[in-house]
């Protein structure tokens, strides 16, 4: 009885040990995000798995239950990048922070000059160059690495999947 | 879920599927709602980022579209502009009425005004300082 609880809490106690573990990281061990994220579920994943190997003594079946849950705590964990993602890179959270920011609210002016296209394409592009995932060759701009550009593929392929269209301008 | 729930409790006892019996205790209900939720909540996390071309996918794109001669820089930064990235975002939180205009100036609804505290305060429990976006 205690195993078949404690076998259903499993993957939302490792999900609250991720956050935890991420929240710890960024603030006092690293500075990077992303790796902080990793640091975060990679712990939440250990704590998931010594759990699920204290309850087959309880009587639970290891592999069927550990199953489900790595299914549900990589949900739960994915979900949170995407939250973590949103906040730092949503054009729509970003406008929503500066109008918060603002007294009286924001002209489209004044929204523009805060945040504009040249600012965001510039800080965009740079990565993309130093990464080598774009090229810049007597003034004109290449293509370099293939991992975005597949990875741009696929989600093309997942919006017309999903989505019906390539583009929202579609 | 409601619906799965319903259909699974009127099972009867000696329906077997693929060897699997069909839940008989409260707190295998709790595991299969939290397996169904999960996964919808990633579907819909994955729908929303979907919806929404991100800039660094239509720079790719931008430039993979123009083939093999490259794209000059100075048409790259024509076609990016603030109506193919900004507006639109814009026009979103209208729609979603978490903005709203007061007359030529945009303000936060109270909807909106949560979801931005969401983000300000989480920002700052990971101690974020740089603007992001």
């Amino acid at each position: 009885m205690v195993g078949d609880y404690i076998n259903a809490i499993n993957p939302v106690v490792a999900f609250s040990i991720n956050v935890a573990t991420q929240i710890l990281c960024i603030r006092f061990v690293m500075k990077g995000l992303l790796k902080s994220l990793f640091s975060g579920f990679a712990i939440g994943l250990l704590s998931l798995l010594f759990v699920q190997l204290i309850s087959v003594f309880l009587g639970k079946t290891f592999l069927p239950n550990l199953t489900v849950n790595i299914i549900i705590y990589s949900s739960l964990g994915y979900c949170y990048f995407h939250f973590i993602n949103l906040g730092e890179t949503a054009r729509r959270i970003r406008i929503l922070r500066e109008l918060y920011d603002s007294k009286r609210g924001l002209t489209l002016e004044e929204i523009l000059k805060c945040y504009n296209a040249k600012r965001m394409v510039e800080l965009r592009l740079q990565r993309l160059l130093n990464n080598g995932q774009v090229i810049l060759k007597g003034g004109k701009l290449y293509n370099g690495k293939p991992v975005l550009l597949l990875m741009s593929k696929t989600i093309l392929l997942m919006k017309l999947i999903i989505l019906g269209q390539k583009s929202e301008f579609d | 879920m409601i619906v799965g729930i319903l259909v699974l409790c009127n099972l009867p006892d000696h329906s077997v599927c693929w060897g699997i019996p069909p839940p008989g205790r409260f707190v295998e209900y709790i595991q299969i709602s939290s397996f169904f939720i999960s996964l919808t909540l990633a579907y819909m996390i994955t729908y929303s980022a979907l919806e929404a071309d991100s800039p660094s996918l239509v720079i790719v794109t931008t430039i993979a579209n123009a083939g093999q001669n490259g794209l000059d820089k100075k048409k790259f930064d024509e076609l990016m502009n603030d109506n193919i990235l900004v507006n639109p975002r814009i026009r979103d939180l209208l729609l979603n009425k978490m903005v709203e205009m007061d007359e030529d100036r945009y303000v936060l609804t109270p909807k909106g005004a949560l979801f931005a505290r969401i983000f300000i305060i989480y920002r700052e429990m990971m101690n974020v300082s740089r603007k992001g976006g």
